[in-house]
């Protein structure tokens, strides 16, 4: 099961990444705090780096190092105008998928309350056809 | 600005960094130092966030979160591969490598009849070789099995000549003659069947070098 959650998650995250630099510019150490905060997420945090880069290459993000007071510099990640366009067509699609998903469990939700009011409705007729 | 470390989280995050440089090896340099760069970045950053616990403590931690160099390769390895193909083809890589830094240049439509250009080009050498292969194999074999005759019964093909209304000539002694040819023929043959094994990996490079071009011209035409 933890596999599978974890499955899904990383389904996501590329898109989550999209997300997160379509509001502001991150460095990788600020994105992964802006995405995982202090939950605990089963996703180790280096995974990202090579998300990054992945997007990066795909022309959907690019990047410039910036000199930084509190450190060594920082590799500023911003969504290119390619990136926008496919997070606004990947997020479309998320949100197709989530409705479809809610749709599905709120149906079958209402299927098995239907089926179990036949149910008490059966056994009350059969106590009521018992004690009259 | 410098990043500083108390002395034994130094001596941690050194090996760690080292650790990970081994895992990306098969990296072109300038990624790979910049890869470096980055993971070195976010523990800096990292470390100086989390201030709960002593310096061993919080170094320790911020590599767990971090994952394991081997992890973190792995999840940068696929990424990678596309681009480098896997380590046993890098000489196609570095083809590739010169075609793409030769195409990426803005030529326009240009490029596009070199790139259709040279796929042809490339095409008509392999057909080339894998004649040239098919006709060595050939060759070897009629020649193996001519020596084999000559060896066996040395009047027997002299024979065949005649009546064909030819006239045999011996340079040496049928026999020797026999063992020579056979000699040639089974090089000649190992030669075409080498050609033919390591014409797999040529058709691989091909396949490739299309896969390039294909990807460059959509882009273009984009």
């Amino acid at each position: 099961m933890e596999n599978k959650i974890k499955q899904l998650r990383k389904g996501v995250f590329e898109l989550i990444i999209l997300g997160v630099l379509h509001n502001e510019s991150h460095y990788g150490y600020s994105l992964v705090k802006e995405i995982i905060g202090d939950i605990p997420f089963s996703i180790t945090e280096g995974t990202i780096y090579p998300i990054l880069s992945r997007l990066s290459r795909e022309g959907l993000i690019n990047y410039e190092w910036v000199e930084s007071k509190q450190g060594p510099p920082r590799k500023y990640y911003h969504l290119t105008q390619d990136g926008r366009v496919t997070f606004q067509e990947l997020k479309k699609e998320f949100d197709n998928l989530v409705g479809l998903v809610k749709g599905v469990t709120a149906k079958s939700k209402k299927e098995t309350k239907k089926v179990e009011k036949k149910i008490i409705m059966a056994r009350t007729d059969g106590v009521m056809k018992k004690n009259p | 600005m410098e990043i500083k470390y108390p002395k034994s989280v130094e001596k941690i995050v050194t090996n760690y960094l080292d650790r990970l440089r081994e895992y990306l090896k098969g990296l072109p340099g300038g990624d790979k130092d910049e890869f470096i760069r980055e993971i070195e970045s976010h523990i800096y950053e990292s470390y100086m966030t989390d201030t709960t616990g002593d310096e061993i403590d919080r170094i320790l931690g911020v590599l767990k979160k971090l994952g394991e160099p081997g992890d973190v390769y792995t999840e940068k390895a696929p990424g990678a591969m596309v681009r480098m193909g896997s380590r046993k083809k890098r000489p196609l890589y570095i083809i590739g490598a010169i075609l793409i830094a030769f195409f990426a240049l803005p030529l326009g439509l240009g490029a596009v009849g070199i790139i259709i250009g040279l796929t042809a080009a490339i095409f008509g050498l392999m057909i080339g070789y894998f004649a040239t292969a098919v006709s060595f194999v050939f060759g070897g074999f009629l020649g193996i099995v001519l020596s084999i005759i000559k060896i066996a019964s040395p009047g027997f093909l002299d024979e065949v000549i005649i009546s064909l209304g030819g006239q045999p000539t011996h340079f040496l002694d049928p026999t020797v003659e026999g063992i020579i040819g056979l000699a040639i023929s089974m090089i000649l043959a190992g030669l075409g069947i080498l050609m033919l094994y390591f014409g797999k990996y040529i058709f691989k490079g091909i396949k490739f070098l299309v896969h390039i071009s294909a990807a460059k011209i959509k882009e273009i035409g984009r």
